[in-house]
């Protein structure tokens, strides 16, 4: 006899596999600095599903090795949030040094290093203890951070001294400083370990620099008919998934910049949201999402279209974006 | 940082000054100063045209462009402007609207960007004021000391007050073109799918 399914055994199936469809989907996490909230949206939707209250002013944010928690830079609170990504919550406080701007968590899983923008500090955190392990002394304005693949190096970028300093992250001693474009925002490492990128958000340059003898090897400048150079402001940078390409915001110019990484040649400027920030790779590597402070939305791009598909309302002035698998 | 090497430091820094943009004394504001919005930030392409020679554009962007008038307003008046406009007209049309409320907008924003040059020329002045007065107030016999320090405590007060106002005064050329974008994005829009 023929096994027939009943109506409520049916719903259930359809409702474990509609589950088991949510269950995969991704899920973007953005910080909004004037909302004091973290805005959670369901990578397939799109929607926002949940909206987390965090400390002030949240910019830079983090996700743990494995997922389960947020690490947010609350800058005027003077703290780091840790949201839970089961619950929404935010389960602890962590001490981070005044007004944490960006952080970036060492492959140990348990070292945070957060720079500290008013005290010209990289202050280093035990994320599994709540204790400050190291307090560096860097530049002036410190925010980008950086950390190599093998967790060997940290590089911290300092706005107003112009330097990316290189730190051994063992010994926490700066072992290079680099000079590069004005108001140095960002540092981002090849996933090779060979060198690393840095965006100069005033220079309106990328400098790539060398593992090798710490020396800038490139420089990539953008320029945009119709577009002052004043505007053209590079902070947030992102691989895609083969690492060929480089995407950077370019803040007010309201555009993201394809770079080819051999050539360093620049391939497309995509016209996104307004003051666009911070980027951040799909788990697929398919799609980006951008974060733009003044039109508060998050703009997502098609990368093998090169389009920008879909505009999606956050809270006020998104800023950071991470994308939980 | 050890003393040596911010020794270092400070001996590369010639070189990087040389190749850094000049600071702009005048400029008070966090946000870079950007002398204008540019059309092709807000725009695929940049478009041309006499927004001014085409009465019923000239009269959107004399509705919806002055600063009192919130976005939400004008949006819905591009919509009202867009609705009964066949494919061939909005081509024509809406990339005009947005050149005119780009200039109007930019007119605007030079306004507002003069008044904060002008804001901060004045703080600089009460800085120096108020140190001068402190130089002064050093030496100054008894007799003058208080009348001294009540100048300089007044000074001092406005230079603070004015100061805590810079922020927001910082904050209008950023919602001037965060309205500007979402006219842009409305008249977008309203352009034919090809």
């Amino acid at each position: 006899m023929p096994r027939i399914l009943t109506l409520p055994a049916a719903l259930l199936l359809a409702g474990a596999l509609l589950a088991g469809n949510g269950a995969r989907a991704e899920t973007i996490m953005v910080s909004n600095e004037k909302d004091n909230t973290i805005s959670v949206l369901d990578g397939e939707t799109l929607k926002v599903v949940q909206t987390v209250k965090v400390g002030e002013r949240p910019r830079g944010i983090v996700l743990s090795k494995d997922g389960r928690f947020l690490y947010v830079c609350a800058g005027d609170s003077d703290r780091v949030d840790v949201v839970d990504t089961t619950s929404w919550k935010v389960v602890r406080r962590l001490p981070s040094g005044s007004d944490p701007e960006r952080a970036a968590l060492h492959p140990d899983g348990r070292r945070l290093y957060v720079a500290n923008e008013d005290d010209n500090l990289v202050t280093v955190v035990d994320v599994e203890r709540g204790v400050v392990l190291q307090e560096i002394p860097v530049g002036v304005e410190p925010e980008g951070m950086g950390l190599s693949p093998d967790g060997r190096y940290v590089v911290n970028t300092s706005e107003t001294t112009n330097m990316a300093h290189v730190i051994d992250a063992g010994s926490g001693k700066i072992i290079a400083n680099v000079l590069v474009g004005a108001r140095p925002r960002y540092a981002l490492w090849q996933p090779d370990g060979k060198r690393f990128w840095v965006s100069s958000e005033i220079g309106g340059t990328l400098s790539l620099i060398s593992a090798d003898d710490w020396k800038v090897v490139g420089q990539v400048s953008f320029s945009i008919p119709g577009v002052p150079r004043e505007a053209i402001q590079p902070v947030g940078m992102a691989f895609s998934a083969d690492a060929s390409k480089l995407f950077v915001t370019l803040g007010p110019a309201n555009r993201v910049a394809v770079v080819d990484v051999a050539t360093r040649e620049v391939q497309r400027m995509l016209l996104v949201g307004q003051r666009v920030w911070n980027l951040a790779l799909s788990a697929d590597g398919s799609k980006l999402y951008t974060t733009n402070g003044v039109s508060n939305d998050l703009s997502v791009v098609d990368i093998e279209a090169m389009r920008v598909t879909r505009s999606v309302p956050v809270g006020q002035a998104p800023w950071g974006v991470v994308v939980k698998p | 940082m050890t003393w040596r090497r911010w020794a270092i430091a400070w001996c590369l820094l010639p070189a990087a000054v040389a190749a850094q943009p000049k600071p702009d004394a005048d400029w008070p504001c966090v946000q870079r100063y950007v002398p204008e919005i540019g059309a092709a930030a807000l725009w695929p392409e940049v478009p041309g045209g006499d927004w001014q020679g085409v009465p019923e554009v000239a009269a959107l962007v004399g509705r919806i462009a002055p600063r009192p008038v919130e976005a939400e307003q004008g949006v819905a008046a591009i919509r009202d402007f867009s609705a009964p406009l066949d494919a061939a007209a909005r081509r024509r049309l809406l990339p005009l609207a947005f050149l005119g409320l780009m200039d109007e907008t930019n007119r605007q924003r030079d306004g507002v960007i003069d008044q904060i040059r002008r804001f901060a020329r004045r703080q600089r002045d009460l800085a120096e004021r108020v140190r001068a007065l402190e130089a002064e107030l050093r030496t100054a016999p008894a007799a003058t000391h208080d009348e001294l320090e009540r100048r300089r405590f007044f000074a001092a007060k406005t230079y603070g007050d004015a100061e805590r106002t810079l922020h927001y005064a910082c904050e209008v050329p950023v919602r001037l073109e965060g309205r500007l974008g979402a006219y842009a994005r409305a008249l977008q829009a309203a352009m034919p799918q090809d």
